[in-house]
């Protein structure tokens, strides 16, 4: 069992409010686990945990040590910048050698099907298309532990075709891809699931 | 009617959504009040100095020395003169804030009598450059006018001497010592005429008032419309469409709201100034708060986001203050630029708030075109997303990921492609720069040191005579002078137009009455109240009474029979003879530590050109500075959290992005002052760093959202309390202090040479940056 993240009794509070533990669960390489659960469960929070965003009040987290690439529920990308540039941008981010950036840059391109559209400000793609984009600048650089946030929220059919596929590719390439989502329609490509409900792992 | 309604409230309350629209209105009030202590007068003339005090150390004592320094207290431009018998510190009273401290040196009047002149000492307070330069220039010409008439009897006395003419010679010296003194005080009556000629920029209230209200006109239109493209984008108008109504209902309920909004500052100004202003002027703003909004409106309409639309209407508020004669009076822009002023309907607004017809006019049909344009365009208005462009279809390369190597983060790329983010785009970038460097050439002309080092006098000649020539070639050889040789007319319309700071007008029958001891027609018209009209009096006078002197020992000379009429060369001989061995009667001296003056009030001290780049670059650094509080930047600040040494690399970015946007701006500044050195260029780094600092911090605040609604008005507050407009110190040590809060008082004192300055912007850096990164760190919830 080839372990990337191990997260052990953790506990979250904001304020006085409790929302998210005491948890514990490991996230193992080349896996898709889906999290789900309704609106308030901890599932944010416990993403961000994992991706050592926040840290957590008590309890450990415990990595491999390889990259770990997060994709926010909102759209880390900026608006007036074309899709290349904002991914030039993530490219600088994840410290891509500059000979290499260029390529690496249309092959996510070609991957979340947006090649066509890349030079477009962000602004003007559309809802699905943002989300391709948001997703392939986590892609960039080869990561072993790709955390998503809903990252189909407001895409159409073909797009949630598309960003699936590419969490499947992620996966194939030995990445621990950890999403979370609403649809029982998407969580089919997992491999595990993990229900949140109150900050507590209810079903696994 | 119910809807229309509530899509007014819904504006109102959409603008006071943001926290920093509270800013907008408040604001205005106390631009107003930074901006009335020497705005108008001191931007129509080089500076402006108000009544101020010097010591003076009378060691002589005598008779003649008291009332020498009793007749001092009589001229208008000294508060209080101090007289001391005993030497002191002079330290300690410039501390006390007097501009000077003389010393009458024991038998000063004694040896003067015996024209063995025994030279007045002034130290002059470095702290108080203003106040030193115009005390300078004053004894200067009363100093030149006693030795021109020491001379001169001196030369009448050795001819006499060599042509067997016996004089007394005590006789001689009472005469002439008394004759001096009263030559030299009556300089202030020598122009049958000395009148400021109006302007609307004379005053300062009025000036301060135009200012303020014409950044209302445009400013508040500007952050109602702000929210427009995000409107459009939500899909606002087809909502509106389903219920009836349609975009004009839309834009004229903001019309409506920004009206409501516009009126309130307005009225607040209006009241705290307390001036009774004709009617159009009031017509004229609300011409112009209508062109705006046209305009603005045309901005925002045709722009996909609010923080892009807010940064185009910056720039041309900016462009529009410049140019159109707001910042400093149309008199001082340079000759292409005051052309180009009729295009800016601010310059029709201000001439329409003095009353001219033709302004409201002017502003009314170019509100009209602009609203009927606007209105035109709304009918098919951008919606984000909607604009589709073909892209480019690129092959790509198939998986890479295999031999892909990644390193450390390349924060050089980061920093560039955040600057791009903050103007929006690489276009808009360009736009900034352009309109920086459109900017800064006008400043460069406005403040050219060279031009600002003299005054410039328009002179008529109308008597045509030997002595008038003389008297202007007098004044051309003169240190800080430049004549302009025209004719009456021509010399006003150069003094309106600001090619000339003042105009000598010679009339007919000038040499008549000069030889003849009558009133001489000769007229001084100066463009405004200022040190550059009193200095300027000071030196055309002071020249008058010198040649004066020459000409009356030759008067007398062939009045008693020593010479003839033809012979006049045997005195000018003497006189030259005198001159070559005169002693000066006043030497100057300065504490070291303060700025260096030229020897005229016109030094480059007054040229506020690092003022005016620090303007700038504030007000864009602010505007851009929006992006750090947005959504995206939050979005990407998660993203980079999971990257190692992510919130660190994302912190210093902002940061380094700012500052590149920064340096940009002060690259075009500086192409226009390439002879900056080390320490400027050192002091203009650390003023971006010391501003990208400042904007973190308002980031973190929530009127950070808002930033770049307040810029322009933050921008002309801080820059006016920092001294970018006026020399401070003339308004006393108070507002010397303050300027040392704002950065722009920082970035002049360094560039004066203060290292205290630099240190306080390196500090203020450290601490802004300290306080960002601790205070974002793990401090948002997931």
């Amino acid at each position: 069992m080839d372990i990337v993240c191990k997260l052990n009794e953790i506990e979250k509070k904001y304020g006085s409010e409790h929302v998210l533990g005491p948890v514990s669960v490991c996230f193992e390489r080349g896996t898709v686990t889906g999290i789900y659960g309704s609106n308030g469960a901890g599932k944010s929070t416990l993403l961000s945990i994992a991706a050592g965003i926040i840290p957590p009040d008590s309890g450990s987290r415990w990595t491999s040590g390889g990259r770990i690439c997060y994709v926010p529920q909102e759209l880390a990308l900026y608006p007036s910048l074309s899709g290349r540039d904002n991914l030039a941008f993530w490219a600088g981010v994840y410290g891509l050698e500059r000979k290499l950036r260029k390529s690496r840059i249309e092959s996510v391109l070609e991957l979340v099907e947006l090649s066509d559209k890349a030079d477009r400000p962000v602004e003007t793609l559309s809802g699905g298309m943002k989300r391709r984009l948001n997703i392939a600048a986590a892609l960039l650089a080869p990561s072993e532990f790709l955390l998503m946030d809903e990252p189909t929220a407001g895409c159409d059919a073909h797009s949630i075709d598309v960003i699936l596929s590419t969490i499947a590719h992620a996966a194939d390439n030995f990445c621990s891809v950890v999403f979370v989502s609403h649809s029982s329609d998407e969580l089919r490509i997992c491999s595990r699931m993990i229900r949140l409900e109150n900050g507590l792992i209810v079903q696994e | 009617m119910r809807s229309f309604f509530a899509c007014v409230m819904k504006d109102v309350r959409l603008f006071f959504s943001r926290k920093a629209a509270v800013l907008v209105l408040v604001l205005p009030i106390l631009l107003l009040a930074v901006l009335i202590p020497g705005f108008g007068e001191t931007t129509s003339a080089r500076t402006y100095v108000r009544p101020f005090s010097f010591v003076i150390c009378d060691l002589d004592d005598s008779v003649m020395s008291r009332s020498l320094i009793n007749q001092l207290r009589d001229f208008e431009l000294f508060d209080q003169i101090a007289s001391v018998r005993e030497p002191g510190d002079s330290s300690e009273w410039f501390d006390r804030g007097y501009a000077a401290y003389a010393t009458i040196p024991k038998g000063f009047f004694y040896a003067m009598y015996d024209m063995e002149n025994l030279p007045v000492t002034i130290e002059l307070n470095p702290g108080m450059p203003a106040e030193s330069a115009i005390l300078e220039t004053v004894f200067r010409s009363v100093t030149d006018i006693v030795s021109a008439e020491q001379q001169a009897r001196l030369a009448e006395f050795r001819l006499r001497s060599a042509e067997g003419f016996e004089t007394d010679i005590n006789e001689f010296y009472y005469e002439s010592a008394n004759y001096e003194l009263q030559r030299a005080l009556s300089r202030r009556n020598v122009f049958s005429d000395f009148r400021l000629v109006e302007d609307y920029t004379e005053n300062s209230l009025k000036a301060a008032y135009a200012t303020v209200t014409a950044m209302l006109c445009m400013l508040i239109p500007l952050c109602v419309l702000r929210g427009l493209p995000e409107e459009l984008s939500l899909g606002i108008v087809d909502r509106l469409k389903c219920s009836g109504k349609g975009i004009y209902t839309l834009i004229i309920s903001k019309y409506i709201a920004a009206l409501i909004l516009f009126a309130l500052p307005f009225a607040a100004v209006s009241a705290a100034v307390r001036i009774r202003m004709p009617l159009t002027s009031y017509l004229s703003a609300i011409m112009l708060f209508t062109l705006s909004f046209s305009l603005f409106g045309a901005i925002s309409i045709s722009t996909p986001d609010s923080s892009r639309a807010q940064l185009t209407g910056n720039m041309l508020v900016i462009l529009s203050l410049l140019f159109g004669g707001a910042l400093y009076p149309y008199q001082m822009l340079p000759g292409i630029a005051q052309k180009t002023a009729y295009a800016f309907p601010v310059f029709h607004y201000l001439r329409g708030m003095n009353g001219a017809d033709a302004g409201i006019w002017i502003l009314s049909a170019e509100a009209a075109v602009l609203t009927a344009f606007f209105l035109y365009i709304c009918r098919n208005p951008l919606k984000a997303g909607s604009r589709q462009k073909a892209g480019r279809t690129s092959a790509g390369e198939k998986n890479a990921g295999a031999s892909l190597k990644s390193g450390r983060s390349d924060i050089l790329s980061m920093t560039w492609h955040k600057t791009l983010a903050m103007t929006g785009n690489r276009k808009m970038l360009i736009l900034m720069l352009a309109v920086c460097l459109l900017c800064y050439s006008a400043a460069d002309r406005i403040l050219d040191e060279k031009a600002s080092s003299e005054i410039v006098v328009a002179v008529a000649d109308e008597d045509g005579s030997e002595i008038s020539e003389e008297y202007i070639g007098a004044l051309a050889k003169a240190d800080g002078v430049t004549v302009l040789r025209t004719g009456r007319k021509d010399a006003m319309q150069s003094l309106e137009r600001g090619k000339a700071e003042s105009v000598l007008l010679i009339g007919e029958g000038f040499e008549k009455a000069f030889l003849s001891d009558e009133a001489l027609p000769i007229e001084y018209r100066s463009a405004s109240a200022g040190v550059a009209s009193d200095a300027g009096r000071e030196i055309c006078a002071g020249l008058l009474l010198s040649l004066q002197s020459g000409y009356d020992a030759i008067s007398r000379l062939v009045s008693e029979g020593v010479i003839a009429e033809t012979e006049k060369e045997l005195f000018f001989d003497h006189l030259e003879e005198v001159a070559a061995d005169a002693r000066p009667i006043v030497v100057f001296s300065r504490a070291s530590g303060g700025p260096s003056l030229e020897q005229t009030v016109f030094g480059r001290i007054y040229a506020r050109y690092s003022g005016f780049a620090a303007l700038i670059i504030f007000l864009f650094m602010l505007s851009l500075s929006v992006l750090l509080s947005g959504l995206p930047a939050r979005a990407v600040r998660k993203a980079m959290g999971a990257v190692p040494r992510g919130y660190a690399l994302f912190v210093l970015t902002d940061h380094l992005a700012l500052v590149l946007a920064g340096l940009m701006m002060a690259a075009a500044a500086v192409l226009f002052r390439t002879r900056l050195n080390a320490r400027e260029l050192l002091a203009y780094f650390l003023y971006i760093n010391c501003v990208s600092g400042i904007c973190l911090l308002i980031s973190l605040t929530r009127a950070g959202g808002g930033s770049d609604m307040t810029a322009a008005f933050l921008a002309m507050v801080t820059s006016t309390v920092g001294g970018c407009f006026f020399d401070l110190s003339a308004l006393g040590r108070f507002y010397s202090i303050l300027s040392y809060f704002t950065p722009q008082g920082l970035l002049i004192g360094a560039v004066s040479g203060s290292g205290f300055c630099l240190a306080v912007m390196a500090a203020v850096t450290a601490v802004c940056f300290a306080v960002y990164y601790a205070s974002g760190k793990h401090g948002e919830r997931a």
